[in-house]
């Protein structure tokens, strides 16, 4: 009845894509406690929390086994790789990968690197009708914005999710070293 | 019976560029990230659900359809427990999957492991001889 017209669809997305580069643009300057979602800017989920004596990260890495999780403190940055060798079992290269997706944007990148893996099945008939979840490696670097002891940290995986807490470095240690007066 | 949407190669477009990566655009915070998988004769759904309790997670078939729910308690911010950096997600969830017709969802299994849903239902197979004969009078 009400034909849509096509230029306000252009015009809407144009608007929306012009949300998500300024998101972007927020995205990278990393501040603030509403970091914005911008898909494909990275590859794991955090957030950071901080109260009185600790800085705690928690990471999605849903489908990971703690064995493969690796963290890292490295230059005032928690650096955390979730690394797969391959192939929870439905990572499969189907023939029809391309054609059947059901998401527009998964595409080539990531339907050959499951090609070079998928070992499974080759013979059995598989058709994905979507493919939203992302099975490669994954690795995030998240600076900390406050002296911790990365000696201290602890780190916990539970049902997909990783939790390190880092303790805060006591105020005394900031002042340095103290040199002894003779 | 498929319409092109304009609005999907667009993004599909976009897509490609190296600002979107391999997800789609605005991304839904009240839904899981799924694969569905259809073998010859089983139909795998698997759903990425990181930090549930098993207890919260709901799955049931009603009409051929498939539905996750997943519940949890919202964590809170409060004077003495910041936010510097907030991705997660942290809503309850809900995602609904068509399932085929031959799918038997009386069989059908879940379970979850580290954070990942899959939910298996076998299918009836097709039987050739069955299917589309027509009598012939």
């Amino acid at each position: 009845m009400t034909r849509r017209d096509p230029f306000d669809e252009i015009e809407d997305l144009l608007e929306r894509m012009g949300r998500e580069f300024e998101e972007l643009g927020g995205t990278l300057e990393g501040t603030g406690p509403e970091v914005p979602r911008f898909p494909g800017a990275r590859d794991v989920d955090v957030d950071v929390i901080e109260d009185d004596e600790s800085i705690v990260v928690v990471a999605d890495l849903p489908g990971f086994d703690a064995d493969d999780v690796d963290v890292e403190f490295r230059d005032d940055a928690l650096v955390i790789t979730g690394s797969r060798e391959e192939a929870t079992e439905f990572d499969v290269a189907g023939a029809d990968d391309g054609g059947e997706a059901g998401k527009p944007g998964e595409t080539d990148a990531e339907a050959a690197g499951d090609a070079a893996d998928g070992a499974h099945e080759a013979d059995d008939e598989v058709r994905y009708h979507r493919r939203e979840r992302r099975l490669r490696s994954v690795s995030r670097r998240i600076p900390i914005p406050e002296p911790v002891e990365a000696d201290a940290a602890t780190a916990s995986f539970d049902a997909g999710v990783l939790t390190v807490t880092l303790p805060k470095r006591s105020p005394d240690d900031d002042r340095g070293h103290t040199i002894d007066v003779s | 019976m498929n319409t092109t949407n304009p609005f999907d190669e667009i993004e599909q477009f976009l897509g490609r560029t190296p600002f979107a990566g391999e997800r789609a655009w605005g991304r839904d915070l009240r839904t899981a990230d799924v694969d569905v998988a259809e073998y010859d004769d089983e139909f795998v759904v698997t759903a990425d659900l990181p930090g549930f309790d098993r207890d919260g997670i709901d799955v049931r078939v009603d009409d051929d359809r498939l539905t996750i729910a997943a519940e949890r308690d919202a964590e809170r911010e409060d004077a003495d427990r910041r936010y510097l950096r907030r991705e997660r997600r942290h809503e309850s969830v809900t995602r609904t999957i068509d399932l085929p017709a031959t799918a038997r969802t009386e069989d059908a299994s879940a379970t979850y492991r580290n954070g990942v849903l899959t939910v298996t239902v076998p299918l009836d197979a097709v039987d050739a001889d069955e299917g589309h004969r027509i009598d012939v009078n």
